[in-house]
């Protein structure tokens, strides 16, 4: 058997309020996600879905239960800087996580940090700009760059430390809809490669696109499966607060006003197929 | 009353090796009381054009007008007209400061030099207005709201300065569902009764087709499209697409069943009104046009 990218086991991240109270952020998560899967995590604001990212890189470790990357515990301080190179994380905003004055430098500043000698880096640099198709703008400065091209750089630091896991949290909800798009296929073509990616998003078109899709809301997993499982679950979603893809909702309001359509249905084309064979 | 542009360009780093014009000759007129949307993809010239709106930068060339008065100029009046322009940009929580939620919000009137009293007031109607209790919020800390909370001080601090335009750039990016309804409906709302003329900046062509009376598209610094919503999002797919901008994901499937062959009407606000245009189509025997 191999050992899963991440494994939590009734995983709980409390803290107090105010008042004094205990709250539950994080609340029983028992989640596995193999290597090389490609997994999206929706939630409302507040639901627990970044709490949750932060542990994988023991940005955050559990309260209580148990968090393992690559079957190392990240209670565990030994561990942290090992899990590291295997975890990296993209924040939401492109320009807080840019470090040099130019593009090259960025992308070696995390090797760098590790001590790698200076020829392995560069071709660690090269190899990284190369995956996420920045290669061009090596000798660029990243404040000319476009925000998906700064969360692309982001990606490929990530790609030199030799990371296996890329956790995203929103990577594209600063960007326009060519740099999301030019993020998500980044993404997929890393995956493609073997690449574990754990994307939060609010954009129900990304989380469509991913072989598994988790669901959380109010600090626990409500729903875990293949996204054509998860978004035929319209109404519930709804009640969450959650959006779901627009040709899922369409079907679901015709199904209500007497269409007989099938609850598979998530996709423009998937939608088309069932009207065209109705009329 | 209006905002107006008149030959408007502006260019960054004049004279230097990056100069780069963002906005070239520019003409439009923002009237009292419309819902204007923006859109455009990074580096349009949207952010630009949003800041000589409310006087953030002065144009290399051309005039502004805010009510009939030139906000180029360095005048009493010029000032003045400038206070009627307020502007939200994007992530506005970052720019919290303040000690307590009711200061941070106070901070724009008072220095508008309005009385304690007359402060205070805008404060309460303010936080009313984003939906923010004042007795149990007033003396927090900003720092420990969430981020749907924090933005909304954030938004009230700039509605208590009563502004008669209001420009908010990206206010729904990263928020959930819920709290995107729940700003957007308080936005509508100021916009229906106070007669606020609303400029709204975003990549979400939902919001902008739900909300705004008035598109704009910018491309390569110059507006390539302006009209109505709809008919923009039914019959200029193509220059949207080059100006590297979606139409609306419903609109989008819409637009990919008439390429099926199926007759529905893709002039559609909301999903709801989509759902009722496939019924309609299937309901009216009209179903495949072939």
């Amino acid at each position: 058997m191999t050992i899963p990218m991440i494994k939590t086991d009734r995983l709980c991240h409390t803290y107090e309020d105010e008042d004094g109270k205990v709250v539950y952020a994080l609340k029983d998560i028992s989640l596995t996600v193999d290597k090389g899967e490609f997994v999206a995590i929706i939630g409302t604001n507040g639901s627990g879905k970044s709490t949750l990212a932060k542990h994988f890189n023991v940005l955050l470790t559990p309260t209580s239960g148990t968090c393992e990357v690559c079957g190392m515990r990240t209670d565990e301080a030994e561990n942290i800087w090992k899990i590291r190179q295997h975890v990296g994380m993209v924040f939401q905003n492109p320009d807080n996580q840019i470090v040099a004055a130019i593009v090259e430098e960025d992308v070696a500043f995390g090797p760098e940090n590790l001590g790698i000698p200076s020829d392995e880096i560069k071709s660690r640099v090269s190899d990284a700009l190369k995956r996420v198709n920045m290669t061009i703008y090596a000798k660029h400065g990243p404040h000319l760059l476009s925000g998906g091209q700064k969360q692309r750089i982001a990606i490929a630091g990530i790609l030199a430390m030799q990371c296996d896991c890329i956790v995203l949290d929103e990577p594209t909800a600063m960007l326009d809809p060519v740099g999301r798009k030019e993020v998500m296929d980044t993404l997929h073509q890393l995956n493609r490669e073997g690449i574990t990616v754990i994307i939060i998003t609010h954009f129900m078109e990304e989380a469509v696109q991913a072989e598994r899709v988790v669901v959380i809301d109010k600090a626990e997993v409500k729903m875990d499966g293949v996204p054509r499982h998860v978004f035929s679950k319209v109404k519930e979603l709804k009640d969450m607060g959650l959006d779901v893809p627009v040709a899922a909702e369409l079907a679901e309001r015709l199904r209500q006003k007497g269409i007989p359509l099938p609850a598979s249905i998530i996709t423009e084309k998937e939608l088309g197929d069932a009207l065209c064979q109705l009329s | 009353m209006s905002i107006k542009l008149t030959n408007v360009t502006h260019t960054y780093g004049l004279g230097t090796p990056f100069e780069k014009t963002a906005l070239s000759d520019t003409n439009v007129e923002i009237h009292e009381g419309e819902f204007i949307g923006i859109i455009g993809h990074t580096g349009s010239g949207k952010s630009t054009l949003v800041q000589i709106l409310n006087g953030l930068i002065k144009p290399t060339s051309g005039s502004v007008t805010v009510d009939g008065t030139d906000i180029g100029k360095n005048t009493k009046e010029a000032l003045a007209v400038r206070h009627k322009v307020g502007m939200v940009f994007q992530y506005p929580e970052y720019q919290l400061f303040e000690e307590t939620i009711a200061r941070d919000i106070a901070f724009g009137p008072r220095n508008f030099g309005l009385s304690e009293t007359e402060v205070e007031d805008r404060v309460k109607e303010a936080m009313d207005f984003v939906g923010l209790d004042y007795d149990t919020y007033a003396n927090r800390s900003p720092f420990r709201l969430s981020g749907g909370q924090m933005r909304r001080v954030a938004i009230a601090g700039v509605i208590a300065i009563h502004p008669a335009y209001l420009i908010l750039d990206e206010p729904s990016a990263g928020l959930d569902p819920v709290g995107r309804r729940e700003i957007f409906s308080e936005i509508q709302r100021w916009h229906k009764e106070k007669g606020v003329t609303v400029i709204l900046v975003s990549h979400n062509m939902e919001d902008i087709s739900q909300m705004a009376s008035r598109l704009l598209v910018l491309s390569q610094g110059s507006i390539v499209l302006d009209g109505d919503p709809l008919s923009i999002f039914a019959q200029h797919g193509d220059e949207l697409q080059k100006a590297g901008v979606a139409v609306p994901p419903v609109n989008g499937v819409l637009q990919y069943l008439k390429g099926r062959g199926l007759a529905v009407d893709d002039r559609v606000r909301t999903v709801e009104q989509g759902a009722a245009a496939i019924y309609d189509c299937l309901k009216g025997g009209t179903g495949h046009a072939h």
